[in-house]
């Protein structure tokens, strides 16, 4: 044996075991991570690592809060105004292609896919490239339409979590108000919310009420609270007795042996019906729709009774509602430590506003997410077709068409897409909308043009952005030369 | 110099270079195209044709030397610019480059109203007549074959009556009936419009429709001949 092969022979022997110990480790390592991961879970480790969440607190993150706030309040006031143009500038090019034969070869062109046929001449499967073209076209089409619909529901979702909050408020104003007057509320502080505990004493607001009669000014004290209701969260919200006995027209008496409620139809309870309001009995003689909010019924009943249901002495109001007077009329009765006067408009506010700070961003990051989504997915279809038809775009450069003419057609093949993809959206978010309702109590989503708009408008943004990248990126690399080559 | 007439060119290449990829496949190439010249450029694969009709339709850039076209140098221009000198030419590639989406009358039509330029109807008429595209025009460019499509695409590259055309083997897929009828029709163009054609092409009959050939070899011309176009085969139609 030469030295030669002496060394082969070291080599091969090193090799079969540099190969027995590569083949041997990843088992190894397989078993030990299981292991590791059994042992992990039965110490109670694993367990305890999985549920460690880490909750990041900044005040950069408050900004951006605001900024997502802020940001869809453009998005929601911009949408009507880009859905409007959108129609329009789809009517102009079309208007402007009867007139414009440039116009209109450039509107030919967005309405057809380059699609060349060298490739299939020269010998690729032309049923296949076609078929395959097509699916992908459609299943794209079809991430558009989603995309459109989800936008569209969660944008009527926002909504209603910003502004379904103040049903319950807006069934005791509608029962108190004459036709369009404006009120006034009494409250604990000027940026109280439904949510927050406002509260007035009773000897405080009977006083207010005194004082405010012989200005011929009403006050209506009303209380709220957070109640069971057949084992449902629910809001119960009081007017006193003669006003509530008024509005249900039915005699409440000051005793607690009965309590009459008006419930709201998510309870799914039916006039007659007994309810368990906190364990204690109580008796349907009213069913309203539109009043409750996410998650949680709305109970109406006499102030009497609500305290019956209380159990306790804790003789005060949440506020008050306030018919006739100025807010400086208002203020001049009431010291200011016990409580303050709030227009109607700035209370609501408070409420959007508390909502849209807690609700919004989550909604918005849910809506960028799905617009982004179906931006990428049409930018790399447009960036798909466009690469896929370097050829075409080539020849067509070649032959004098400037590459500004065809991102044109690009653009108008996106504004095109969007619209088609929106109205077929429409029909789906109002479904989409309805099973969000069907599937959480008391949510009052709705698809109003508004929704249709943010929903149409994303769509056109989305895919104009998707249309410019995937064109900018074909500009960037296409080679003339090499795209008309044979 | 290669070839030297007392008139003034419409085109001169002078001493122009390329490489791609560190290989150079241009060596200061130069010469000059005269008005009403159909000339063809020869040679084997790799020896540069391409890349020389490439400069001279500002469809590429020299990496050194010009090419001035009627008095202007067309390589200083900017891409849009160089795209409006396309546009007053006429292209011809060895794929037709049609859009499978659309007619034939909408690959023409189409082309021209994007690049803005008008189409001689009259004219178009002719082209079509001799390409023998008559038939084809309301069929759709995914049915055709690359023989019809092709010459689909020569008749778009000539609606417009340009007095420049560049042609990268316009034959190369067609049967021969139709490369004597696409010769034909650039042979005409030249003496009836008035035009000048570069032509790069490997078919043997190309010469006999020439006025010129350039020959080349590992980028340079090695020779420029003047041929004659045989008698008979200059017959412009009636129609035009």
């Amino acid at each position: 044996m030469t030295k030669r092969q002496n060394n082969s022979k070291e080599i091969s022997t090193k090799e079969r075991t540099r190969s027995l110990l590569r083949s041997g480790a990843a088992p190894l390592a397989a078993v030990g991570v299981t292991g590791l991961g059994v042992a992990g879970y039965y110490t109670g480790v694993l367990p305890d690592l999985m549920n460690t969440q880490i909750v990041p607190e900044s005040s950069a993150i408050d900004g951006a809060v605001n900024a997502m706030v802020t940001a869809n309040e453009g998005i929601r006031t911009a949408a009507p105004i880009a859905a409007i143009g959108m129609v329009s500038l789809a009517a102009y090019y079309n208007i402007a292609g009867r007139f414009n034969s440039k116009q209109n070869a450039i509107n030919h062109l967005s309405k057809t896919e380059y699609s060349g046929i060298d490739d299939v001449v020269h010998g690729r499967s032309e049923k296949k490239q076609r078929q395959s073209v097509s699916r992908f076209k459609k299943a794209i089409g079809g991430v558009g339409v989603l995309s459109a619909t989800l936008v569209m529901a969660t944008s009527g979702l926002e909504k209603d979590v910003t502004e379904g909050s103040l049903r319950p408020i807006h069934a005791v104003t509608d029962i108190v108000r004459d036709n369009d007057e404006s009120l006034h509320f009494v409250l604990e502080s000027s940026n109280n919310t439904f949510m927050d505990d406002s509260t007035i004493a009773r000897d405080t607001m009977s006083d207010l009420i005194e004082d405010a009669a012989e200005k011929d000014i009403t006050i209506i004290p009303f209380s709220k609270e957070l109640m069971n209701v057949n084992d449902t969260s629910s809001i119960q919200v009081s007017l006193p007795d003669a006003v509530f006995s008024q509005a249900a027209q039915f005699e409440v008496d000051e005793s607690c042996d009965t309590i009459p409620v008006i419930v709201d139809d998510t309870l799914g309870a039916e006039q007659g019906d007994e309810v368990l309001i906190n364990g204690s009995k109580a008796q349907v003689i009213g069913v309203k729709s539109g009043l409750a909010q996410m998650n949680r019924s709305v109970t109406l009943l006499a102030d009497s009774d609500m305290r019956c249901l209380k159990d306790d002495t804790d003789d005060a109001y949440f506020g008050a509602i306030v018919k006739g007077g100025s807010t400086d009329e208002l203020q001049a009765l009431i010291l200011p430590e016990t409580a303050t006067v709030v227009d109607e408009e700035r209370f609501y506010e408070n409420n959007k506003d508390f909502w849209r700070a807690n609700g919004t961003p989550l909604i918005l990051i849910l809506m960028g997410s799905v617009a982004v989504l179906g931006a990428a997915a049409s930018a790399g279809e447009r960036r798909s077709a466009l690469l896929q038809n370097v050829r075409e775009i080539g020849m067509l450069n070649a032959n004098g068409v400037e590459m500004a003419d065809i991102k044109r057609a690009e653009s108008r093949r996106a504004l095109r897409r969007a619209l088609y993809e929106s109205a077929v959206a429409a029909p789906l978010a109002v479904g989409v909308a309805g099973a969000f309702n069907k599937t959480v109590s008391g949510l009052g989503v709705g698809i109003g043009l508004r929704e249709v708009a943010v929903g149409a408008a994303i769509t056109w943004v989305s895919k104009e952005v998707a249309a410019r990248r995937a064109f900018s990126g074909l500009a960037k690399t296409i080679d003339l030369s090499q795209a008309v080559k044979g | 110099m290669i070839n030297n007439k007392e008139i003034t060119p419409v085109i001169e290449a002078r001493e122009i270079s390329k490489s791609y990829l560190g290989a150079e496949v241009l060596k200061r190439v130069s010469l000059n195209i005269f008005p009403e010249e159909f000339v063809l450029i020869a040679g084997h694969s790799g020896s540069g044709k391409t890349t020389l009709l490439n400069m001279l339709s500002a469809t590429d850039k020299p990496d050194v030397g010009s090419v001035v076209v009627n008095g202007r140098d067309i390589t200083a221009l900017s891409d849009k610019q160089r795209t409006a000198y396309r546009s007053e030419s006429g292209l011809i590639f060895q794929r037709s480059g049609l859009l499978g989406g659309m007619t034939a009358q909408e690959n023409i039509m189409r082309v021209h109203e994007l690049a803005d330029r008008p189409i001689d109807f009259e004219w178009l008429d002719y082209v079509v007549q001799e390409l023998s595209i008559s038939a084809l025009m309301n069929k759709r460019a995914s049915q055709m074959s690359g023989g019809q499509a092709q010459r689909i695409g020569i008749a778009r590259a000539l609606a417009h009556q340009p007095q420049l055309i560049f042609a990268d083997e316009p034959t190369a897929s067609l049967d021969d009936e139709s490369t004597h009828d696409v010769h034909q029709v650039l042979r005409n163009v030249v003496d009836h419009s008035k035009a000048s054609v570069v032509m790069v092409s490997h078919d043997q009959i190309s010469r006999d429709y020439v006025d010129g050939v350039f020959t080349m070899n590992d980028g340079i011309i090695k020779d420029f001949e003047n041929t004659t176009p045989l008698p008979g085969r200059n017959i412009l139609k009636e129609a035009v």
